[in-house]
């Protein structure tokens, strides 16, 4: 078998492969040999069939296969041999000809992976974060954590803003009751903004038993288009007031959301806020620390590559285009600032890619399976019947590889970060919103 | 019918299995001759024949239902080939 290799422009290589005839008719009699041995041919017993019969039955399609399976597995032998790392599908130009006693000579092109060299992390700036929780930062938490568990507590007074009450109310316009305007036992939260405008303000200062008379109109923007801009008379009648009740935090109240005391409860929440403020950070970190890997290194992008990840992108707005109600025409007339944006992140995530694949050999990283499954149950978490997923999971290979490469970025970053000096930042907890929200815009 | 057309009608197919192996076999018309047949092997093929056999083969007979009916019979020929020729047209 010959090789010749020609670099056609950037990383486009063209394979040119001769196999001398005596190699291929070699391997035609042994392919004939082994059909013959099957075969059932009229007049013959099976396995006693002459090879020029067998020929005469089956030697075109024999001929085709023989030929395919030469082109690639010669095709491999080179690729082996050239060490070459192939992007994407390799092209066969025409299907050879081929004749008994004749080479077999064809020519296949294809794009090969850039040289990236050893990955650079000199002058790359990585940070280590330590996130400080204050006690006015839990007190927050905890504050929020009281609201969520507000009980409400009978009470004979006037209402206030923030009460609840109870009443009976008969709606009408023009002094004729319409549909859906009244009824009974109904619970208003005074400053929840549920009724129209005005509604909840007439019901201040109101008490049990007492009788009210509101004259309002309804918004010009009501969603009953009849009732819209109507002026409305409503006959309320307050049975009674409710004002709420927020928990006192002691160990009953941590017991009620499952904590043995109240101690434990906060540590647990400081615990909570510091893991999830770890992860937002160390998030925003990984992304500003590729960015920064991708600039530090420069090559040429397969095509192939860029253009199946062009295609993805495409399919994948088109998708959410869909979701969001456009009509699927409206998608086609991309406009040219779009193709760009398109091209500049198909640039980017196929030059990550290849980057990430690099570190990954020179590091030699492993896929983590365990943090794969940590990171899939970490995302079906809150959702209702987490198994089902799971299981739909895995089974989908795009997803599963989509979750896999996340996975394996994390750990490159994590190979690549050990050997690196870092600086430590130290942030309070009510910053790092604001943080990972400036680096996100910048 | 001239010598030609009858020659190219008397064959009627060549008839191949594991016993024609080192001889040819055809089916010819019934009423075909050894010497016919010599004749027209050597003309079409362009080779030389050094001995025909014939015989005629019965038809099989042959129950469809309650039908009972038999196939034609037809004449079988051994063509010999003299030593080292082939037919070219029946070995690729």
């Amino acid at each position: 078998m010959s090789v010749l290799l020609e670099t056609l422009s950037g990383l486009k290589r063209k394979l040119q492969i001769t196999v001398p005839a005596e190699e291929v008719s070699k391997s035609y009699q042994q392919r004939l040999q082994k059909e013959g041995a099957n075969a059932k041919i009229k007049g013959f017993r099976p396995g006693k069939v002459p090879l020029n019969v067998v020929e005469r039955y089956y030697g075109k399609h024999i001929r085709a296969q023989l030929i395919e399976g030469l082109i690639d597995e010669s095709f491999r032998k080179a690729v082996e041999k050239e060490d070459l790392r192939l992007a994407g599908q390799p092209n066969l130009e025409t299907l050879p000809e081929w004749e008994k006693g004749s080479d077999l000579a064809f020519s296949i092109e294809f794009e090969v992976y850039p040289v990236v060299g050893k990955v650079k992390t000199d002058g790359v700036q990585a940070s280590e974060y330590e996130v400080t929780v204050n006690d006015s930062d839990l007190d927050g938490m905890l504050s929020d954590l009281k609201k969520q568990h507000i009980e409400w507590s009978a009470i004979e007074r006037a209402a206030q803003a923030g009460d609840k009450v109870i009443i009976d109310f008969t709606g009408s316009i023009n002094d004729v009751p319409f549909d859906g305007g009244s009824a009974e036992d109904f619970t208003v939260v005074i400053g929840d903004k549920r009724m129209i405008p005005g509604f909840e303000d007439g019901l201040l200062g109101i008490e049990a038993g007492i009788s009210r008379e509101l004259k309002l109109m309804f918004p010009d923007e009501y969603h009953a288009k009849d009732l819209a801009g109507q002026a409305v008379e409503f006959q309320v009648t307050a049975k009674g007031i409710e004002e709420p009740v927020e928990p006192a935090l002691d160990d009953e109240f941590a017991k009620k959301v499952g904590f043995d005391t109240v101690d434990q409860l906060k540590e647990k929440a400081s615990e909570n806020m510091q893991n999830e403020a770890m992860a937002r950070l160390n998030d925003k970190h990984k992304q500003a620390f590729l960015d920064q890997l991708l600039d530090k290194h420069d090559f040429d992008l397969p095509e192939v590559l860029l253009d199946g990840e062009l295609d993805y992108l495409r399919a994948l707005s088109k998708q959410q285009g869909v979701e969001a109600g456009e009509p699927e025409g409206e998608a086609e007339g991309e406009s040219e600032a779009d193709k760009q944006e398109m091209m500049v992140q198909a640039r980017k995530r196929v030059k990550l890619g290849v980057l990430l694949s690099e570190i990954v050999r020179q590091y030699d990283i492993k896929l983590d399976q365990s943090a794969v499954q940590k990171k899939v149950f970490e995302l079906v978490r809150h959702y209702p019947n987490p198994n089902e997923l799971i299981e739909w999971l895995y089974k989908d290979k795009a997803r599963l590889a989509e979750i896999e490469t996340s996975v394996l970025e994390d750990q490159a970053v994590e190979a690549l970060l050990k050997d690196m000096d870092k600086e430590t930042v130290v942030m309070d907890y009510a910053k790092v919103a604001d943080f990972v929200q400036e680096e996100a815009e910048s | 019918m001239s010598l030609q057309e009858r020659a190219f009608t008397l064959l009627r197919r060549c008839h191949i299995t594991e016993k024609s192996i080192g001889v040819y076999i055809f089916e010819v018309s019934k009423d075909a001759t050894k010497a016919e047949v010599k004749r027209a092997v050597e003309q079409i093929f362009e080779v030389q024949v050094k001995s025909v056999n014939t015989l005629i083969a019965k038809g099989k007979t042959v129950i469809r239902g309650r039908m009972r009916g038999k196939r034609s019979d037809w004449k079988k020929a051994y063509v010999t080939l003299a030593d080292g020729q082939s037919i070219r047209e029946f070995e690729e």
